[in-house]
């Protein structure tokens, strides 16, 4: 049998047969076909408008460099990140052991679905004066909205995992002999991982769309200001090189988060 | 073997499930099951799909309470799932997916504080048991069905509970490894004088195992209709008359319990 499969040209190995849709090109090679397409189309862009109205590649290129000479760029790449990660660090230690415990306990569940329920219309930059009123103007009104926009996020996400998991293993580890508080570690625990993962990813996604919209609005420092004031002086090529710099900064942490999450529960079935 | 005191005992269960929007009413799946297990017997429970079997032993496990009438295990009532009762469930879903093979054999003896030396040996034992040993470092979802099955029997096992309730374990199992399973089955049973409680739609395995045999009706409302005694000798290799004769006049006495009209 085996012998069969292998000459039909499968290689044997831990790959899992791709249901390939004809696209045979190493990653790299699509990567770099869309990253030109990109650059010519920009080109073309700006050479029928103005640098005022679309700045060209070389010309974002261009004020990358200065803005990196002046350290403006990498100290608004600083801040930006310091406000994210304290405050998604903050959101995920409390919004995944709350997600938990009301996940599986239904009288828990009970008491927060009514806030969570009403919550979830109400976008973070909503509450940036009430932070701002709160909190001040400094860095605690904004690390304020970033907690809220990851803790809800990564809380929804878990909860619904913590609920959905199935019973059965459960049972199965409880006539084993565990405790309750073993199956809540050693089964429950594992079994939601995945969905923490999810949850967690999203809500960082999530935190950076916050940071920028209260930088762009009430800060004097960091990616989204250094985005709003470019529009403000009219040099479009900072605002594009500040754009970049956002996709950048979140890809570089949304792939380091996956690395790290494959390396702790490579074991778990991750989406991804 | 047997002694007398019942292993598990079901005295006038019936057992109901709370209607829902889709199903008003709710459903009966039992109702007034007696049955009384003894003490180190090979008890195997036949009925046609949807009978309630798994609901039965659900009970007896502590996974769900009867709604009316008496479930013990040794003359105590049932209150809660416990490592005296051993589970194999229908489904491979039941095994911790994010552990090896050799880690969830060993999760109930580590759980329970077995000193590491012997939670090792007996996952040895085991794996070698249900013939995994090569496979012990695999998860689940990189091992085939049977495989799958043959972890989670390693696992319970392992375990040595007193008490075994087993859900068509063998259902999923090719034709050569069933028989080798069966045949271990019925070896460490007749080795440990544990008591089995083995649920199963395969009268022939029905008839390799048991001493005695239960027959459920159709349900709803279905309850142990009959009981049989196997009087054939073990241990039972080979496919005599008598085992034929058995056989034909079980597969009648099943077809009149399910009331025939009904497909499985
Ligand atoms: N949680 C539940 N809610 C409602 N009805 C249920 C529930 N669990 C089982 N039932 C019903 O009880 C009956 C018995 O189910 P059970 O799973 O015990 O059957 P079974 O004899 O094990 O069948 P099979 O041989 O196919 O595994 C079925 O009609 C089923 O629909
Ligand atoms: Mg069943």
């Amino acid at each position: 049998m085996t012998a069969v499969f292998q000459a039909e040209g499968q290689p044997a190995g831990p790959a899992a047969p791709r249901l390939a849709t004809g696209a045979s090109l190493a990653p790299w090679a699509t990567y770099g076909g869309v990253l030109a397409f990109t650059l010519v189309v920009w080109t073309g862009l700006s050479m029928v408008t103005s640098p005022w109205f679309f700045p060209s590649p070389l010309e974002t290129a261009k004020a990358i460099v200065t803005l990196t000479a002046t350290g403006e760029l990498p100290g608004a790449i600083g801040i930006s990140y310091f406000r994210i990660l304290t405050g998604w660090s903050i959101g995920c230690v409390l919004g995944v052991p709350l997600a938990l415990v009301a996940g599986r306990v239904r009288f828990v569940r009970m008491l927060v679905e009514p806030y969570v329920n009403f919550f979830r219309f109400v976008p973070p930059i909503a509450f940036l004066g009430i932070a701002i009123l709160w909190f001040g103007i400094g860095e605690k009104s904004k690390i304020a909205i970033i907690v809220y926009t990851s803790l809800f996020t990564v809380f929804m996400n878990t909860m619904a995992g913590a609920m959905a998991i199935d019973e059965t293993p459960s049972r199965a580890a409880l006539s084993l002999g565990a405790s309750r508080r073993q199956v809540l570690t050693k089964v429950v625990l594992p079994q939601t991982i995945p969905a923490i993962i999810v949850g967690v990813r999203i809500g960082m996604g999530f935190s950076f769309m916050s940071v920028v919209a209260a930088e762009l609005i009430a800060a004097d420092e960091g990616i989204g200001y250094m985005i709003y004031s470019a529009r403000l002086f009219v040099q479009t090529a900072n605002a594009f090189a500040g754009i970049i710099a956002l996709g950048l900064m979140g890809l570089l942490a949304d792939s380091l988060l996956r690395l790290a999450a494959l390396r702790l529960f490579g074991r778990h079935a991750l989406a991804f | 073997m047997a002694n007398s005191q019942g292993a598990v005992e079901l005295a006038a269960v019936t057992k109901s499930f709370a209607g829902s929007r889709r199903a008003p009413g709710g459903y009966c799946a039992l109702e007034g099951v007696n049955l009384s297990i003894r003490g180190g017997e090979f008890f195997c429970l036949l009925g046609p799909s949807g009978c309630g079997k798994t609901t039965l032993l659900n009970l007896g496990a502590g996974f769900e309470a009867a709604t009316s009438g008496r479930v013990s295990v040794v003359g105590r009532p049932v209150t809660a799932p416990g490592p005296d009762r051993g589970v194999i469930f229908q489904t491979d879903r039941a095994l911790f997916d994010w552990l090896t093979v050799a880690e969830n054999i060993a999760f109930g003896p580590s759980v329970r504080g077995l000193p590491e030396g012997e939670r090792r040996q007996r996952v040895e034992e085991y794996l070698q048991l249900v013939g995994l040993t090569d496979h012990r470092s695999k998860l689940p979802r990189e091992l085939s069905g049977g495989m799958k099955q043959r972890t989670q029997i390693a696992r319970v096992l392992a375990n040595e509970p007193e008490i075994l309730l087993m859900d068509e374990p063998f259902a999923a199992l090719d034709a050569y490894t069933r028989s080798h399973m069966q045949r271990e089955i019925a070896r460490i049973w007749q080795a440990t004088g544990k008591t089995i409680l083995f649920v199963t739609h395969d009268i022939a395995e029905a008839l390799w195992l048991a001493d005695r045999i239960g027959i459920m009706s159709r349900g709803p409302g279905s309850r142990v209709e009959r009981i049989i005694e196997v009087p054939l000798p073990r241990p039972r290799a080979k496919m005599t008359e008598d085992f034929i004769s058995i056989f034909n006049e079980l597969s009648e006495l099943i077809d009149a319990a399910a009331k025939t009209d009904a497909t499985d």
